[in-house]
């Protein structure tokens, strides 16, 4: 589904990601897992062009999405849910997740509006999506974002920390939600601190450090038996 | 009481003295509405590379310089200035006038175009980079990223700022009076020329003035509350 190869990128004197090469395959979901600063975040990133790689190539499907002209018509495709929710403020919860719908994809404000209504029920958030985002706890205004990122039925979805900005009793009602969509087809690709939901949800883990990635493997190999002896003092301090 | 506040020698004059409270809205008024076109214009120019260096020039000129200064060069000093370039300098014989309410108009707005510029780029950083990458992701253009996020969100931001200095301006035009446009404070000056009183009219004209300002005070702050996203 995503192809990345030869990836660099640095900010400034950082090198930050160093020849990342990897496939994420179509309706997989992958987790990346690594300390802070390991570069998962900004790989993430580079996939919808939100940081531009210095050099390196990045496909979605066949399509060269650096360098392409039309990036907005790639970013339609893939999804992205952050760390820190991002909901736009001056818009209720319902005009948060047709926004993109309407001006976008062009479409009528009913079918928006059913589309809405709908993911707004799969995320369990219909009663509020009358409210604005400020006044909706962290753990319902991410799940609204997800809503926002599903409403224009991505092949590809990002999920980049999607409970580090959470208190510890809305962690679980996102996960919750971000199961449903594996197994459905869609690609998820999701950074994360959570080892416990990686080793239940993930087809694949990435074992980032220092901007490499030092190990990909299985969910059940990676945890139980990782190859590599970084990652093992990795798991050995995180469990 | 009467002594000290002789209330019937003032009343016949208060009627006269009100009118000029057109002059003072009508100028805080145009002069914040062309101000905001004028902010617009300098707040892009300063996204620009060259002519960055242009609206920092000019807004580091008009916050630099008093207003009663600049009111004075542009009523005073530029026609008299244009009138020796064309008439002397190209021998031609065109008569240069303008009239005391152009120059106000035409000051005020320069001088709060250079303000609210300040206020408005102020408002658009408030926007949070996260809404701007967010919008970024779901494939929204520049100019729809502008039009529904921006710009609503920088100007509920500024909303306070822009009230503020549309009420600066309503008090500040009070200068108009030296170029003799009949203001408030210019019709305090002639009532007292011509009745030798200097409290009772100032202090009628600084009743208006307080009145008008507290009911600017009040509405703004319930538009403030209406704006609030929740």
């Amino acid at each position: 589904m995503i192809k990345v190869k030869n990836l660099e990128k640095s900010f400034g004197d950082l090198h930050v990601l160093k020849d990342i090469n990897y496939h994420f395959k179509k309706g997989k979901t992958t987790v990346i897992i690594g300390s802070s600063g390991s570069g998962k975040s900004t790989l993430l990133r580079c996939i919808n062009m939100l940081e531009k790689p210095d050099s390196g190539d990045i496909l979605l499907e066949d399509t060269l999405i650096n360098y392409s002209k039309n990036i907005n018509a790639i970013r339609q495709r893939i999804g992205m849910v952050f760390q820190s929710f991002n909901l736009f403020s001056n818009m209720t919860v319902l005009n948060n997740v047709t926004y993109a719908l309407r001006v976008v994809k062009k479409e009528s404000i009913a079918k928006a509006n059913n589309k809405a209504l709908e993911l707004l029920e799969k995320v369990g958030i219909l009663d509020k999506k009358d409210n604005y985002p400020n006044t909706l706890s962290g753990g319902q205004q991410q799940r609204v974002a997800i809503a926002r990122a599903l409403a224009m039925n991505p092949d590809v979805m990002l999920f980049d920390e999607p409970t580090s900005a959470l208190d510890p009793e809305m962690v679980s009602e996102v996960l919750e939600v971000m199961k449903k969509l594996t197994h459905t087809g869609l690609t998820n690709i999701i950074v994360s601190h959570e080892m416990g939901f990686a080793k239940e949800v993930a087809d694949e883990i990435i074992y980032m450090d220092e901007g490499k990635i030092i190990e990909h493997n299985d969910a059940l190999t990676f945890f139980n038996q990782p190859s590599t002896k970084r990652a093992q003092e990795f798991l050995q301090k995180i469990l | 009481m009467s002594d000290l506040f002789n209330y019937d020698s003032i009343s016949p004059w208060i009627p006269y003295l009100s009118k000029g409270l057109g002059y003072t809205l009508l100028i805080a008024l145009l002069a914040s509405i062309l101000g905001v076109a004028i902010g617009v214009m300098l707040t892009l120019m300063s996204r620009h590379k060259q002519l960055s260096k242009i609206s920092y020039f000019y807004i580091d000129i008009f916050r630099g310089t008093p207003i009663l200064l600049q009111l004075s060069i542009i009523y005073f000093a530029i026609p008299k200035l244009v009138d020796t370039l064309v008439n002397d300098m190209m021998h031609l014989d065109i008569a240069i006038t303008l009239s005391a309410f152009s120059a106000a108009i035409i000051t005020f707005s320069l001088n709060s175009g250079a303000y609210i510029s300040e206020i408005i780029r102020s408002g658009i950083n408030s926007v949070s980079k996260g809404e701007i990458e967010a919008a970024e992701a779901l494939g929204v253009s520049k100019y729809h990223m502008y039009k529904d996020i921006i710009l609503p969100i920088a100007f509920k931001n500024s909303f306070p700022a822009l009230m503020n200095e549309f009420i600066t301006l309503v008090k500040e035009s009070s200068i108009v009076s030296i170029i003799g446009l009949q203001d408030l404070m210019r019709r305090q000056q002639i009532v007292t020329s011509q009745t030798y009183m200097y409290f009772e009219p100032l202090i009628v004209v600084g009743i208006i003035y307080y009145l008008v300002i507290k009911v600017l005070t009040i509405t703004g702050r319930k538009v403030e509350k209406r704006l609030q996203y929740d």
